[in-house]
């Protein structure tokens, strides 16, 4: 049997299906409510035995992928923890765990990072990462593995029994750096940040099966339990962050609860291996011949790895539906349908329950939640690991800037203000797809038949019917952002996400083509648009004066004709289109905060405008 | 009817949920009834009686198809 490891052992991995026979290392009251169903029944999966000839080639195969095993960690145990102190500890090492460390790593920042398990996570969870995720991911040095590994797609289509009533493409054009969607089984996501982290053993210390047991709140950090297998130890730490999945231990023991909605309908999910040479596209079938009455998923994932996703229909036990002599059948009628003939072998089978929650606050004292920890967001839109990877991001910069004292404390409250907003966008997006997904009452179920017959002859109503697929959120509210100049006819305003476009990099040893995403590292970026690449005398000085206060600033020059670079980072507009894009004159002005959110914009150079800004987000 | 579409993509989607929240809080029992006047205000918004009758052929298109 393949299943040698459950789905719910990595901490960081809980928003997501549940698998067979989970066996819940955390005792944990959120496990219990969002999974209630016989999540604690304890169904073995056991080599089906079929009678029938015609079934038994679909034995179960394992996942194309060794997870390496790690001892445990046992550096805790040692005589120098008591009297050590750590600046950060990050408990659970899932793709939002990864991220923040690497980002603390980014800014020199040493980190501890607990994880329960001793492996990566296992079975069918986060499988879709967005261009925003890879501009992070690029970012903390890891994105090779994701767009080597990764398959790449656009767009993808639904059908209404044997009819497409919707072709929607995700957006891409000639600026873009990255695809709009990788697929990729979140044990290499985790694996390939794993790598990444593991290049930075200088500065991020994982400890493999080291369990939170216990925090105890100081008034300038915490202490915290933490189980081995051989035995317990005590650290402190100035600060936490729980990255530790979809049932946090540490949300439950600080007594902090979800709010929101929880959605009755379930999903059984199922990953094949399918030879097949079907494009990589999201298919969705909905009252298709092969499951009538029910909502069908397919994704392509790599090493022909499929997730197929299929909704229960109304009074079907969730427990039975998992069950190999129910799945396989249905697996199989919709490879009929859909034309493929080549050999295929189940690998996992789990059932889903769509959540729309959030707490409120992702700052409680000295922890800052983070990913499913901090909310639990419907698969519907590929918004859960996602939105975690920018919660990560997000996170990292303001948390070293504090760590080093270039910031004051007051700006980890903007984490919080700034990503509740996004989760409930979040939120709200996946809730209109799950109701469309997973209909929640008898009216949504009718209106949704009545579109899906309609679509075809009313192209204006397949709107309706796009999966609404995470997006880059804008942090329009934030405190953070600068007034600036209001009168911008294009281009990205405060708080919104960079827009991509190609440039020309002038550099001393040779030009070269990269993209704008590309200038974004961990510091404040200021992005001055020139005619020919003459740097303003303020903006020289500019960048002194923040140098000398240690703040991480680095100005680039954006020029529309050919430059040479001289002092500064010079970037020239080879297309003629950055220019229009961002609304900029020679002399436009945009600062950029370390995760890519512009901080604000200027018509003009004001140099002392933007070291305003700059101050008022530092908060010092 | 030849009236440009005004309407954005997100208010037909806040339109359409607004429609299934309120038949919901009303009942399954309700709905037809509920469907039915939610028509006949359509109808004398719409004002145009080649235009209602061209909707209920659309409409009732659907079950002809099926029962053929």
């Amino acid at each position: 049997m393949v299943l040698n490891k459950t789905g719910f052992a990595s901490p960081t991995c809980q928003n997501h299906p549940r698998p067979l026979h989970p066996q819940p290392k955390k005792g944990n009251l959120e496990a219990e409510t969002l999974f209630k169903s016989g999540s604690s029944r304890g169904i073995r999966l056991t080599r089906p035995s079929f009678t029938s000839e015609k079934i038994v080639a679909e034995d179960f195969k394992p996942y194309p992928f060794t997870a390496k095993h790690y001892p445990a960690s046992l550096q805790g145990l040692g005589s120098g923890e008591a009297t050590r102190r750590h600046p950060v500890v990050v408990v659970g090492g899932g793709p939002v765990g990864y991220c923040t460390a690497l980002g603390l790593a980014n800014y020199g920042v040493p980190v501890v990072l607990l994880e329960a398990d001793d492996s990566v996570c296992f079975g069918s969870r986060a499988i879709c990462i967005s261009r925003r995720s890879l501009e992070i991911i690029e970012r903390l040095g890891a994105v090779d593995g994701f767009l080597k590994t990764g398959l790449a797609w656009t767009g993808g289509r639904s059908f209404y029994r044997d009819t497409q009533v919707l072709h929607f493409k995700m957006p891409t054009d000639e600026n873009q750096k990255l695809p709009p969607m990788v697929n990729l089984a979140q044990y290499s996501i985790e694996q390939f940040l794993l790598d990444a982290a593991e290049k930075r053993k200088d500065l991020i210390d994982i400890r493999w099966q080291n369990r939170l047991t216990s925090i105890e709140e100081l008034t300038d950090g915490a202490r915290l339990t933490v189980n081995t297998p051989n035995g317990d130890y005590t650290m402190e730490t100035d600060w936490v962050v729980a990255a530790d999945g979809g049932r946090s231990f540490l949300r439950e023991t600080l007594g902090l609860k979800l709010q929101g909605a929880s959605y009755e309908g379930r999903y059984v999910i199922v990953d094949i291996w399918l030879d097949s040479q079907r494009p990589t596209e999201r298919l969705a079938y909905f009252d298709p011949a092969c499951n009538p009455g029910s909502t069908v998923l397919v994704h392509k994932q790599p090493d022909n790895v499929w997730r197929i996703d299929y909704q229960l229909r109304d009074g079907e036990d969730p427990d039975a539906a998992i069950q190999p002599e129910n799945v396989l059948p249905r697996v199989r009628a919709l490879l009929d349908m859909m034309g493929e003939k080549g050999a295929w072998n189940p690998i996992w089978i789990g059932i889903y329950k769509a959540n729309a929650l959030t707490l409120e606050n992702y700052c409680h004292k000295r922890v800052f939640f983070a990913g499913d920890a901090a909310h639990l967001v419907p698969i519907f839109g590929v918004r859960g690991a996602n939105s975690g990877i920018d919660d990560a991001d997000n996170l990292a910069w303001k948390l070293a800037f504090v760590i080093q004292g270039l910031a004051g404390e007051k700006l980890l409250e903007s984490y919080s203000l700034e990503r509740v907003a996004a989760a409930h966008e979040n939120l709200s997006y996946g809730t209109k797809s799950t109701e469309f997904m997973a209909p929640p009452s008898f009216a949504f179920e009718l209106m949704r038949t009545a579109v899906l017959g309609l679509a075809v002859k009313h192209p204006e109503l397949s709107s309706l019917i796009n999966p609404r697929q995470s997006s880059p959120i804008a942090y329009t509210q934030s405190s953070l952002n600068a007034v600036g100049s209001t009168d911008f006819d294009a281009g990205p305003a405060a708080g919104h996400v960079l827009q991509e476009c190609p440039l020309t990099l002038a550099d001393p040893m040779g030009s070269r083509q990269i993209h704008l995403t590309d200038l974004i590292g961990p510091q404040l970026t200021a992005l001055c648009f020139t005619e020919a690449g003459e740097a303003p005398a303020e903006l020289i000085k500019m960048q002194e004066t923040m140098h000398a206060r240690g703040i991480p600033f680095g100005a680039v020059i954006l020029t529309r004709r050919p430059g040479t670079a001289r002092d500064m980072v010079q970037g020239w507009d080879h297309t003629g289109r950055l220019f229009s894009m961002y609304g900029a004159q020679p002399g436009t002005f945009y600062l950029v905060r370390p995760d890519g959110h512009v901080l604000g914009r200027w018509r003009s150079l004001d140099a002392a405008a933007a070291a305003a800004a700059i101050d008022a987000m530092l908060q010092l | 009817m030849t009236k440009a579409k005004t309407m954005t993509d997100s208010e037909l989607d806040g339109a359409y949920t607004d429609l299934c929240k309120t038949m919901t809080r009303l009942g399954e029992a309700q709905s037809a009834l509920f469907l039915a006047r939610f028509a006949l205000l359509s109808m004398v918004r719409i004002d145009d009686a080649k235009e209602i009758q061209s909707l209920i052929a659309e409409a009732a298109a659907i079950f002809e198809k099926t029962d053929a």
